[in-house]
């Protein structure tokens, strides 16, 4: 239960707070302000725990002051003053975050038989009920769908994160996905990232079937226009894929083909070839140590996104029910059933998914920038929201803190869109893109499940309301 | 939320006795529907027929989980 009461205490410092910037979002279309549940010009926070982002430890009794959208004052709760008629919230025995910054997100979900259908509905309020305030997609089945999806959140007509989106995926023929287009060489390649990007797309993403000369292309046309290429690749190496000059690699190390003996150029593995050469790998050997080292030289952002493999390891637990209850009856019986069947399988996934969480956790020791996001694809079963706190669990059991784990969701996802000076902290200055939580998962990390208010732009939507509002849709819209 | 649970309820044995189909049959409690391994595309048509008279059946597909 929140205690809020209006704040008539006399100051105790003089207050230099930013003048209005406008992060407030002036005109909310009443199927937006549905979900609101603070919307005042100025917020206190008080007596709350603060996890700020940068990955230092929590700090008890801490106040926030937000004021038109953007965080004015952060202090202990004896040196920031609540100015008169604040909205007082008195969040004793809760703690605060940055929002999330999540990087490998879609607007989709699997309909089985490598069929997908759009959630514009139910994905970009789950995203914001599970405290993602900005997010990257990683790869459009939809592209118009996605930005004029943006472009609604932006406008605020629909509740949901900011949105970065990424273009239609870069990929070679060979993949039974009828959404991806098949490139026909580099020169198709530059055309496409030069249409979409004209479009008005901020990123691309190459994939499986790609070869090294249209990686290339597209890498070259995407910088020229100012914008970043990340990969879930297969027929292009890491390492090729970094001496390309490409920013970004997907899912860890699960996408990594740099080990499979004899590899051809050009040429995608099976997936035998490729899990049994992760499975043979010594991450602390001089081929794994020699990767990590030169993906981190070349500052490649590497993404973390467990949850889309967890599904598919014996012995992880189901989804939790809201997540099964936000699926409609088809999506939810196809995840059980599948589910079911994997748990039948041997231990060689959980030897993988282990290995995983080991390398992210190598690689950002080696001064890598590991990024954070869920991919809600797989099988099914990763339903944005409740997959953000699975994904930052799921850092904590690769062995960050819970703190450096929240960062990793946050600030570093920040640093890698290009808008740490605006997001992904808790600091004077930044918009209040902020999550409140009931507990403390500096202590017990499944406590980030327990989100009752995200402040995107210092208006504050109700979690609940958000995750309710959904129920029985994920897999239909 | 409703549990679930396999059974394995039949087989096809070759003249030396080797297993060469099985059928699993997956219940879903509080509903009549079962699925089954693909290896029943394999069996006699009447089993089939059988099984669909007495439940809703579907051909399992091969576990397939594309992360994109």
């Amino acid at each position: 239960m929140l205690e809020i009461y209006r704040g008539t205490a006399v100051l105790l410092t003089v207050l230099l707070l930013p003048s209005s910037v406008g992060a407030r979002q002036a005109v909310l279309s009443p199927a937006v302000r549905e979900f609101v549940q603070i919307d005042e010009r100025v917020v206190a926070l008080t007596h709350v725990r603060l996890i700020d982002g940068t990955g230092r430890p929590a700090q008890a009794d801490q106040t926030v002051i937000i004021r038109d959208g953007v965080i004015g004052a952060v202090g202990s709760a004896g040196s920031v003053a609540v100015p008169e008629g604040a909205l007082v919230l008195d969040l004793t025995g809760k703690s605060v975050i940055p929002g999330l910054v999540m990087l490998h997100e879609h607007f989709f979900y699997p309909a089985g038989q490598s069929a997908y259908n759009q959630q514009e509905f139910s994905f970009p309020r789950l995203y914001l009920a599970g405290g993602a305030t900005t997010v990257r997609t990683g790869g459009s089945r939809d592209p118009y769908g996605d930005l004029n999806l943006k472009r609604a959140i932006d406008a605020g007509r629909v509740p949901g994160p900011t949105i970065y989106v990424t273009g239609p995926y870069l990929n070679g023929p060979g993949l039974p996905i009828l959404f991806v287009n098949a490139l026909e060489g580099p020169a198709d390649a530059r055309r496409m990232v030069a249409y979409w990007s004209d479009e008005g797309v901020s990123s691309f993403k190459a994939y499986m079937h790609i070869s090294r000369e249209e990686l290339g292309a597209a890498i070259d046309e995407a910088h020229a226009r100012g914008h970043k290429v990340t990969g879930h690749l297969c027929s292009v190496t890491y390492r090729e894929a970094a001496d390309l000059g490409i920013d970004n690699l997907e899912h860890g190390l699960f996408a990594s083909t740099d080990f499979v003996a004899a590899k051809e150029p050009d040429v995608c593995p099976s997936g035998a070839e490729r899990g049994n050469a992760l499975f043979q790998l010594d991450l602390h050997g001089p081929a794994a140590q020699d990767l990590i080292s030169h993906l981190v030289d070349r500052g490649v952002a590497l993404t973390s996104t467990l949850p889309v493999f967890e599904i598919s390891t014996a012995g992880r637990p189901r989804a939790p029910d809201g997540a099964l209850n936000a699926m409609s009856p088809d999506a939810r019986d196809r995840y059980l059933r599948t589910w079911s069947r994997i748990q039948e399988q041997d231990s060689t996934r959980a030897v993988l998914l282990r290995k995983g969480m080991e390398f992210e956790r190598l690689f950002a020791e080696a001064g890598g920038l590991l990024v954070a996001g869920i991919d809600p694809t797989g099988y099914g079963g990763v339903v944005p929201g409740y997959a953000n706190h699975r994904e930052v669990e799921l850092l904590v059991e690769a062995g960050f803190t819970p703190e450096e784990a929240i960062m990793v969701s946050t600030y570093n996802g920040a640093v890698y869109l290009g808008i740490d000076d605006r997001v992904g902290t808790v600091a004077v200055g930044k918009v209040a893109d902020l999550v409140v939580i009931d507990g403390d998962p500096s202590a017990r990390i499944e406590d980030i499940r327990r989100m009752e208010i995200v402040f995107k732009g210092g208006i504050g939507y109700d979690s609940k309301r958000l995750f309710d509002s959904v129920r029985g849709t994920v897999g239909v819209r | 939320m409703r549990d679930q649970r396999y059974q394995s309820v039949a087989a096809r044995i070759d003249r030396n006795e080797k297993v060469v189909d099985r059928i699993r049959l997956v219940f879903v409690e509080g509903k009549d529907s079962i699925a089954v391994s693909r290896e029943l595309a394999g069996l006699d048509n009447a089993l089939f027929e059988l099984l669909q008279g007495a439940y809703t059946v579907e051909r399992q597909e091969p576990i397939r989980s594309q992360s994109t």
